[in-house]
């Protein structure tokens, strides 16, 4: 089959005394196997929310209100993710078939631990290895990747962020799973650094041949990097389709101004912004959340929102300049 | 008569298992507060919920949790064995435990200003004492701090 | 908000300890730190709500009137041990002259460092003839100032350090303006919840040296009742109430203070 992950109508957010804050809001994606999808947006716009309900990591205040996400793996297992606990989800399908690679990724190492124990926990853990056996695969792993190999032997204070970034993504591939998530991997890094990360993560794409879903709101590694892309804005999937088409044909008027946004080698032209700002998402307005910064508004975007519809091959967008 | 007899020691426990309790009773509380406020600093950190994610028991996650929260404690307890050597002062009063403590008051009863000087003198120089050792141990338990490391 | 039932709990009770401590006084129908004004060594009944002592003492108007006097003498030790605290600590935080920072530092850190029960037991014995509650009040103030001290140095050494400083310095803000407009608001916060802390421990603390006898005994405090039901072996002789009820009555206090300076604390935490 070729799809990885089915998501459906999800709707989750923050569950906080007295209100409840809508961060991701109807949200509807199919991932494939064998590509590499960006989820773009600006901060709060619900990318990291939608990995963590995608992953099944759903710990209070976050909830998920409604919506259903399946995984199906390359050996015909389907996992109903959605309703799945965290306990459950630890015995069958985290980290063998899906794993996540978490924002600020650079602090997430136990700083009391060395780094080799991270790895042979994780053997012990999922294959029930003995410790010395576990620290002879964690060594040969480490060499497959090219990461020298007193990384292991240190703490993870004593390496350099970009080093520990790479040993998280090494991690995650520990089992070949089949979906990796990785929230914001370079973001935190250095120009240098940050294509190191990517390349780390996409050369291990190709080989392994896994699906790579990469939340980034940097648009240039979406365009580089992905091969689809979905755009978020406020908890709302505004346009999906694939990368190219959404940098040479952007439909919404978001990406639209979002792409003209990006330099270009030779234009010199000033670069214009979108006055304004997203909504509360405290309090979502009835209609498209778009509307107060659209150069483009119609009196029914105020009050109904639009529904996601397919305009051309693999292009859909949420927005009412395409119904009619 | 003091001796290393098995009745000696149970009579010596014994005595002094009430003022130990009212001691321990007490000091219990404001360990549990640090403990829980501790604890509940170290299970919002990072690394805890990169342990939940991939999927570590919750054994695992207990166990890093409290390694974690276990460190500052060690200080705390290094500093209190340094007390010692303050003698309880109140709790051997109350008790008539002929301790330290019950020695002090009696010094500054009998205005022995030398015993009084010795006392104190002998619990400062043991709570630096302490305070020294923790200082070489705990680059042992705590990677973090490793001179030079 | 949910948290108002701890709240309105704690306050309730603090009033009633309160009126229990400085209205009821006024309406005792003798003065409770005579000996033998009513009949000796009786259980608490509908008569004398709280039993009498050995020596002839209502217990009940008596743990009233010492109630008064143990908050009085912790307010004032606070009081006196905060603006010591305040002004060395502020002083130390907030100098440029590295010598005036160094010697206040270590003066500072040397008192928090002195074993202060045995000292306090020393001057105390000394004086014992001289003690009343104002002196007792001044003596514990000796001590009290270190610890808080130690944290107003920090918190203006913080102050002192943040971004927000250089901003309003380069900006051409005075310092003596950028203290009063800036860090005092701050700092008063902060000292008000060190208050209701410095008020706990000055009561605890003169309960123990008054267990010890040397506190002010003419003049009535909880501890003082402490001590004179153990002289007149009060468990022994099965006067329970004796000792029962200035405990209980200290514990209820000791604990109100304690919520009381925690509430506080999250009301100045939460920005």
């Amino acid at each position: 089959m070729d799809l990885v992950l089915k998501g459906l109508n999800i709707k989750g957010g923050y569950e906080l005394p007295e209100l409840y804050v809508d961060a991701v809001s109807d949200v509807s994606l199919e991932l494939h196997r064998n590509e590499v999808f960006g989820i773009a947006g600006e901060s709060g716009c619900g990318k990291s929310t939608l990995i963590k309900i995608l992953y099944g990591y759903v710990e209070p205040p976050l909830t998920l209100k409604n919506g259903s996400v399946e995984l199906y793996t390359n050996d015909g297992n389907t996992f109903n993710i959605s309703s799945l606990s965290p306990d459950e989800l630890r015995k069958t399908a985290w980290w063998r078939h899906v794993s996540y690679i978490p924002q600020n990724a650079m602090n997430v190492l136990n700083p009391t631990t060395r780094v080799r124990n991270h790895f042979t926990e994780m053997y012990t853990a999922y294959m029930g290895l003995e410790k010395s056996e576990a620290f002879g695969r964690a060594q040969k792993y480490i060499e497959s990747f090219g990461l020298p190999n007193d990384v292991l032997a240190a703490f993870p204070h004593q390496l350099s962020g970009g080093m520990r970034q790479r040993v998280v993504i090494a991690i995650s591939l520990l089992l070949e799973p089949n979906l990796v998530l990785a929230d914001e991997p370079s973001s935190a890094l250095d120009v240098i650094n940050q294509r190191a990360a990517l390349m780390f993560l996409k050369n291990a794409q190709k080989m392994l041949g896994n699906t790579l879903v990469l939340v980034s709101h940097d648009m240039g590694i979406q365009g580089i990097l992905t091969d689809r892309m979905a755009l978020m804005y406020a908890g709302k999937l505004i346009e999906v389709g694939e990368t190219q088409a959404i940098f040479d044909n952007s439909l919404h008027p978001y990406t639209k101004a979002l792409v003209k946004s990006l330099p270009r080698l030779g234009d010199k032209a000033d670069r214009e912004g979108l006055k304004g700002q997203p909504p509360d998402l405290r309090q979502p307005p009835p209609g498209c959340r778009f509307y107060p910064r659209c150069p483009h508004s119609r009196p029914i975007c105020q009050k109904e929102e639009p529904k996601i519809l397919e305009i051309e091959r693999d292009h859909h967008v949420s927005c009412w300049l395409y119904v009619s | 008569m003091p001796s290393l007899s098995v009745s000696y020691i149970l009579e010596v426990l014994t005595r002094l298992s009430v003022p130990a309790l009212s001691i321990i009773l007490v000091s219990l509380a404001s360990w549990f507060l640090s403990m829980k406020a501790l604890a509940l600093s170290v299970k919002g950190e990072d690394f805890v919920s990169y342990a939940i994610i991939r999927g570590l028991s919750r054994k695992v996650v207990t166990k890093y949790v409290m390694r974690h929260s276990l460190l500052p404690q060690i200080t705390s307890l290094a500093l209190s064995l340094g007390y010692i050597f303050n003698g309880a002062l109140v709790t051997e009063y109350i008790f008539a435990y002929p301790g330290l403590g019950r020695l002090l008051y009696q010094a500054i009863t009998n205005a022995d200003y030398n015993l009084m000087l010795g006392i104190l003198s002998y619990s400062i120089i043991g709570v630096a004492l302490a305070a020294f050792v923790l200082d070489l141990v705990y680059p042992l338990i705590d990677p973090r701090i490793r001179y030079g490391g | 908000m949910k948290a108002s039932n701890p709240l309105k709990a704690t306050i309730g009770v603090l009033i009633v300890l309160l009126t229990f401590a400085f209205i009821l006084p006024h309406f005792a129908p003798y003065d409770p730190r005579r000996w033998a004004t009513v009949p000796r060594d009786q259980p608490p009944l509908i008569a004398y709500p709280f039993g009498t002592t050995t020596v002839g003492q209502d217990l009940f108007w008596l743990s009233s009137y010492a109630l008064r006097n143990s908050i009085t003498l912790g307010v004032l030790t606070a009081f006196v041990s905060i603006s010591i605290a305040f002004l060395l600590g502020a002083i130390a935080g907030f100098t440029r002259s590295s010598i005036l920072r160094y010697t206040l530092t270590l003066f500072i850190d040397s008192f928090c460092l002195i074993p202060g029960l045995p000292v306090l037991i020393v001057l105390a014995y000394s004086w014992r003839k001289y003690l009343s509650p104002v002196l007792i009040a001044l003596i514990l103030s000796i001590f009290g100032w270190a610890w808080p001290s130690r944290q107003v140095r920090s918190l203006m050494l913080s102050l002192r350090e943040r971004p927000f400083t250089y901003t309003a310095l380069l900006s051409g803000f005075g310092m003596i303006r950028m203290f009063f407009h800036e860090y005092l608001p701050y700092i008063v916060k902060w000292l008000a919840v060190s208050f209701l802390g410095l008020l706990n421990w000055a009561i605890g603390m003169e309960t123990t040296i008054a267990v010890f006898g040397l506190s002010s005994l003419e003049e009535a405090t909880i501890g003082s009742i402490i001590y004179w039901a153990m002289q007149y072996q009060a468990i022994l002789r099965g006067i329970w109430w004796w000792l029962l009820i200035p405990i209980l009555i200290l514990v209820l206090l000791i604990m109100t203070l304690y919520e009381l300076s925690k509430i506080a604390g999250e009301l100045i935490g939460a920005r």
